[in-house]
């Protein structure tokens, strides 16, 4: 045969290599084992990646659900935080949006594994943050401080110490709707989907139905201000709460649970809360939303944070508490602070709470046995505001500056300056930190500390931001009157 | 010097140094202890086995590879095989095959990691039907489909 060959002319081999090339290949990816098509591709670079997944529908499948391949990407790329777990990741990226794909998904094709739409998601975000941000400014009906702000992809839910809660669009920053019902001011709110609940020196907690803008659910109890609330999110996988739960906390010293009313849920509205200085000590008895109320505080409720049964106060009696909210029972009281505190955070990821203190103190203690495991001292007043993520423990403080530390060792790892004043607000995600304080909204780099820009400047206070992924809304005053401006990084859409 | 028996009963007679390149066949003499008998590889076939003792008969004496890859970061860089290592892999597509499921079976990692690196190599930077000609794959998307897979894929060109 090869001395044949070796006589034929160019235009046979030609022909004759149309038939022994294929015969000798070999669709590694599908035929190798698994683990070896997977070592293959942890060679590959992200573009060719995808250029894979459309060869055919073995390599595709093979390629889109491989976990561990997006995950390594993820780390290659610096962009993976711990477990993403359902509760980190943004609704359309959950689990479940892997399993009941969109309605229009082809239905003989299989979604990719969520951890690839997250790194699509992530690495746009990266780019897109390093620009200038789009800009929308609204103008509030209000004079005074906004107390409350929240933003959804369609609505903008703001509150101010006057007695109203105004929506806008985020969109064309129209005025969309005017909750009206509260005879106090509202100090604060959350909704969840077309929930809205609010809390109000009123001493009432409201619940409201965005579709109409009516309030369906007034209830009363608290016999002071509802300082703080928190919406309760569903337990994973059975676990407690079976539904969305409301807890609340209050100057009366004390805390209460309530279920959330599902939409379309009987109306319920205590009586005589119209009336002031009314309390019927009788009343949360007799509504059916009413679960408990957790006493044992001695001064005012400040601030709270809950997930699954865990519930963590932190009060102006100076202590912080941990509360099984399934069982109304106080499991540890966690004393340290010398002054009054006034924000706690959860860190489920360690089993750890952190709380902020007039004492210009963060303490971190373990949600297992109650001991504070760090005291990070630095700032030099109170420690107004504080969150935490994965990676980073944040706190924001009265001393102008905002401080990056490990969650895990305390270590403090930058100090933000360049405020001039108290920070009045701040919101934290991996990608970046956005600070508020007189005259100015800043953005920085939390995992290097360096500041990135100023996205408001000449202003007068900045007293609240809010936001998720590419758009963030804050709310501050231009001379006497008080605006929303709504950021949004790169603006077209995938 | 050891006797190693292949699939088709061809048996190769090597140096220790160079057999101990597979961990498969250093665990065994470790467990069999010193024998003249030969050591049966039913997986390999002697054309693959006299590629693969060539391999290692060239690496026989490259130093141990470090323990203590790191874990957080299993992306693996495909322009760092050498020379000599190209020269060695430039083989049909049938014959290479062969030496990443032989390189896995002996347990030699660092001709595995070759193998797969090749494979990388040959896929990186081309167009699907490009990878399609070369591996001789059917596309076996309808056409909406390979619509939406297109659009889901697009994301990383700039990178």
């Amino acid at each position: 045969l090869l001395s044949l060959l070796k006589l034929s002319p160019l235009s046979v081999l030609r022909s004759a290599d149309g038939f022994i090339t294929p015969a000798l290949s070999r669709d590694f990816l599908s035929l190798l084992p698994t683990e070896l098509s997977l070592q293959i591709l942890q060679c590959i670079d992200l573009r060719s990646l995808l250029r894979c997944c459309r060869v055919c529908r073995n390599w595709r499948d093979l390629i889109d659900n491989e976990m561990p391949l997006w995950r390594s990407l993820l780390k290659h790329y610096k962009l993976w935080f711990e477990d993403p777990s359902r509760a980190s990741l943004p609704p359309s990226m959950r689990l479940s949006a892997h399993q009941h794909p969109p309605l229009n998904y082809p239905h003989n094709l299989r979604p990719p594994h969520p951890y690839k739409t997250l790194l699509r998601h992530r690495l746009r975000l990266q780019q897109v943050l390093a620009q200038p941000p789009s800009q929308l400014t609204i103008p509030l009906p209000t004079q005074t401080v906004v107390t409350c702000l929240q933003i959804s992809s369609t609505r903008i839910v703001s509150a101010s110490d006057e007695h109203t809660i105004h929506v806008h669009s985020p969109l064309t920053g129209l005025l969309t709707q005017t909750l009206n019902g509260h005879s106090g001011g509202v100090w604060a709110l959350q909704f969840v989907h077309n929930t809205l609940v609010s809390g109000s020196t009123d001493r009432t907690v409201r619940v409201w139905d965005l579709r109409t803008g009516l309030n369906t659910h007034v209830f009363a109890g608290h016999t002071s201000t509802v300082r703080c609330l928190q919406i309760v999110e569903k337990g994973e996988n059975g676990a407690w709460p079976r539904r969305r739960m409301i807890i609340t906390g209050s100057r009366d010293n004390s805390l209460r649970l309530w279920y959330l009313p599902r939409e379309g849920e009987a109306e319920y509205k205590s009586p005589g809360t119209n009336e002031p200085d009314h309390t019927d000590r009788d009343e949360p008895n007799r509504n059916p939303y009413h679960v408990r109320i957790f006493q044992g505080h001695t001064s005012a409720v400040r601030a709270l944070a809950a997930r699954g049964s865990t519930l963590v106060s932190g009060s102006y009696d100076c202590t912080v508490r941990v509360w099984d909210m399934a069982s109304g029972e106080c499991r540890f009281v966690l004393s340290g602070h010398a002054q009054k505190v006034y924000s706690v955070t959860l860190d489920p990821v360690r089993e750890r709470c952190a709380s902020g203190s007039m004492d210009g103190t963060v303490r971190i203690w373990s949600l297992v046995d109650g001991q504070c495991l760090h005291s990070l001292s630095g700032h030099t007043s109170l420690v107004g505001l504080l969150s935490v993520r994965p990676t980073q423990l944040i706190s924001a403080a009265a001393d102008s500056t905002l401080r990056v530390w490990s969650p895990t060792t305390g270590q403090l790892l930058h100090t933000l300056t360049g405020h001039p004043a108290a920070i009045t607000c701040f919101l934290h995600d991996e990608f970046r930190v956005l600070s508020g304080s007189e005259g100015s909204l800043k953005m920085w780099d939390a995992e290097k500390g360096e500041w990135r820009r100023d996205l408001l400047t000449d202003v007068g206070g900045v007293w609240q931001v809010a936001g998720w992924g590419r758009r963030v809304v804050s709310a501050c005053n231009r001379g006497d009157e008080t605006f929303l401006d709504v950021f949004e990084w790169g603006a077209e859409r995938d | 010097m050891i006797n190693l028996t292949t699939s088709d009963n061809e048996t190769f007679t090597v140096d220790k140094k160079v057999a101990e390149k597979s961990v498969l066949i250093k665990n065994m003499l470790e467990d069999v202890g010193e024998s003249d008998q030969a050591i049966p590889l039913p997986n390999v076939t002697a054309s693959v086995l006299k590629k693969v003792l060539e391999w290692c008969e060239h690496h026989k004496d490259d130093p141990a590879p470090p323990e203590n890859e790191d874990k957080d970061d299993t992306r693996k860089r495909t322009t760092d095989i050498s020379e000599w290592d190209q020269k060695f892999i430039a083989v049909d597509q049938e014959m290479l095959f062969e030496i990443i499921l032989a390189a896995n079976y002996l347990d030699i990692k660092a001709l595995l990691d070759v193998g797969c690196k090749t494979v990388a190599n040959m896929i990186k930077g081309k167009t699907p039907e490009e990878i399609r000609k070369l591996f001789n794959i059917v596309n076996d998307f309808t056409p909406e489909e390979e619509a939406q897979i297109k659009k889901e894929n697009e994301w990383a060109e700039d990178r």
